[in-house]
């Protein structure tokens, strides 16, 4: 085979190109969920496409890192094409945000570019949309963050999705005294569900039963009520003060959830109070991450369709001190498990070159009163020599 | 049925064990004649027979929800997967492996091979190499980020079977295999000069697919992890 018939039947990875109907889609889904975040007040914003590698290289994490697709400019910058639209829309809003302007609400609904293995088919998730909110330190932003993703998401999934909320800090104290190294894995593990190798790096700290209950405490899932039960059973059998260093975080997001449920229960989704639930296993995928963190899964997708979470030191990094929480949706696993829509009916107007301007007129009428019209010059005069 | 739960199971040796447990758990998949998909309504699980090396595949992609597989192939295949139980079979060995004469030379009158590349001691396995190391194997990932996160310098030279061809033919000194009784190397003069990793086979399951059927996937685990407690 040539390499320019390789480069013509194939695509390189990391990009996605959408036709017709699944344009469509894409596009009325981009701008429904264009329309919900503006009605709750948030503005359109784009960051841009490649900005300098070292702005993020101390915060993405190596498996991340290795992901992005770089390139050298003529200046010999090295330069990398967007491949988080949190990290990128961070610097973005630093460079022009001013400290006595925040709160800031935005949203971004933009291509992102990623290395995936060629023979993977599941990481499609090269199109998102989502919400930051910067300047909100409190419980209420976290609340409008998780409602408005819940909101986002039914509108597209009409209660198919479960939301998990759990927290960084639960981990994070959990693991202070531990090497960098431990802390990966212990990660890993908790990532994994692997509870034995979970346990294995635990015991390196904590006795025996000490460490079990922590591996409780981090993989149990369920609605607020029973994770409070549970949580609080594990913590009594803690030594104090790490029951307390544990306590503030774990009963944030327990009251976090319970009011989320509350919450759903005023907006108009057909989300469940039960697709909420509590999950410390949830402690958010990148390094930059600094409190609560989520994701959302629907039946049939083969990964999470929306995560997000507080983020409170990564716009400081920028030169801009102020916290943030937000959210991302992955707009084609989503689609893909929403109907196609078909094209919309476009109504023919015979026209050739003599006729065409008194029925361009005509065209421009019947697209006034709401109509799609196209020209048809299939019974035009020959083509022209 | 869309309620019902996924598994992905490998075609195999593995099967027939896997079989017996998964019924006294009270979960029966017949994959009776040349059927590569059984249910079983009551126990509520559907069972696809796949390839070994494919299973993470199916489960990554979450055609399957679950899946029964060896910690080598799911190293290599670099997805991440949930690990809800280790099974007490179907375990075996990571080794490094040389011809005798390069083995006596790195064992140096060891008995028994250490299980470590520290343990072993890094300028032996040089100094019967010509100061590099070159290794032929199946498991490239596995291999090279063993080697590397020791700081190792490694050659690595993938291929797909007969392994221990390779030193035998003088392609590289060393190879890194599965080891279970150890007799295909003794015949082909071929000795384990380290231990690398032992491997187990576990239940998986997808990240997302864990997350959405919790509460099922646990009580499965638990009548299958109570029916391997009897059956040992």
């Amino acid at each position: 085979m040539t390499t320019r018939t390789r480069a013509v039947l194939d695509q390189p990875t990391g990009t996605e190109g959408l036709y017709l109907e699944d344009a469509w889609r894409h596009r009325n889904t981009v701008s429904r969920l264009g329309n919900i975040l503006e009605e709750w007040g948030y503005f359109p914003v784009h960051s841009p496409l490649i900005d300098y590698h070292d702005a993020f290289s101390e915060l993405v994490r190596s498996d991340a890192a290795r992901e992005i697709y770089r390139l050298i400019d003529r200046e010999g910058e090295l330069i990398a094409i967007r491949s988080d639209a949190t990290l990128f829309l961070a610097k973005h809003m630093a460079r022009f945000v001013r400290p006595d302007a925040l709160p800031v609400r935005v949203y971004y609904a933009e291509a992102i570019l990623r290395h995936a293995r060629r023979e993977d088919i599941s990481r499609n998730e090269y199109f998102q949309i989502g919400a930051e909110l910067i300047g909100e330190t409190g419980v209420a932003g976290e609340l409008e963050t998780l409602s408005l993703a819940m909101k986002t998401i039914d509108a597209v999934l009409p209660g198919r999705c479960v939301l998990h909320i759990g927290h960084r800090g639960v981990v994070d104290r959990i693991t202070e005294s531990f090497s960098s190294d431990d802390q990966a894995s212990i990660q890993d593990a908790l990532k994994n569900h692997d509870r034995v190798s979970l346990l294995g790096r635990l015991t390196r700290v904590y006795d025996r039963t000490h460490a079990e209950s922590l591996a409780r405490i981090l993989m149990s899932i369920g609605n607020a009520d029973v994770i409070a039960e549970q949580t609080a059973t594990e913590l009594r059998g803690l030594p104090d003060t790490l029951s307390r260093a544990l306590q503030p975080d774990i009963q944030h997001v327990l009251r976090l959830a319970t009011r989320l449920k509350d919450a759903l229960a005023v907006m108009n989704t057909e989300t469940s109070a039960d697709a909420i639930r509590v999950d410390f296993s949830e402690f958010g995928a990148q390094s930059y991450h600094t409190g609560i963190a989520f994701r959302a899964y629907a039946e049939g997708a083969e990964a999470a369709v929306a995560s997000g979470g507080r983020y409170d030191s990564l716009y400081g990094h920028f030169g801009l001190p102020a916290a943030a929480v937000g959210f991302s949706v992955m707009l084609r696993r989503l689609e893909r498990l929403s109907p196609i829509e078909a094209l919309p009916d476009v109504q023919p107007l015979q026209a050739s070159t003599d006729s065409f301007v008194a029925q361009l007129a005509e065209a421009e009428r019947r697209r006034q009163n709401g109509e799609r019209v196209s020209f048809d010059f299939t019974s035009s005069e020959a083509p022209h020599e | 049925m869309s309620d019902l739960l996924t598994i992905a199971l490998p075609k195999g040796r593995l099967l027939e064990q896997l079989d017996t447990h998964l019924q006294e758990a009270g979960i029966h998949l017949s994959f009776s004649g040349r059927k590569l998909v059984a249910t079983d309504d009551t126990a509520g699980i559907r069972g696809f027979l796949v390839k070994n090396s494919d299973l993470p595949t199916y489960v990554h992609h979450g055609i399957a929800g679950l899946g029964v597989c060896g910690e080598d192939v799911l190293y290599e295949s670099g997805y991440d997967f949930v690990r809800l139980l280790r099974l007490p079979f179907g375990g075996t060995r990571m080794c490094m492996a040389a011809d005798n004469t390069t083995a006596s030379s790195v064992l140096a009158g060891r008995t028994t091979p250490p299980d470590s590349i520290e343990t072993l001691g890094l300028d032996r396995l040089l100094d019967a190499s010509d100061g590099s190391i070159s290794v032929a194997t199946k498991f490239v990932e596995f291999t090279r980020d063993y080697f590397h996160r020791r700081g190792i310098p490694v050659d690595v030279v993938r291929l797909n079977g007969s392994v221990e061809l390779a030193p035998v033919l003088g392609l590289t000194p060393y190879i890194v295999d599965l080891v279970e009784t150890g007799s295909t190397l003794r015949a082909n003069r071929l000795e384990v000069i380290c231990e690398l990793a032992q491997i187990e086979v576990s239940i998986i399951a997808n990240p997302a697919y864990y997350k959405l059927h919790h509460a099922r996937i646990n009580e499965v685990v638990a009548r299958v992890s109570d029916a391997f407690a009897q059956i040992q």
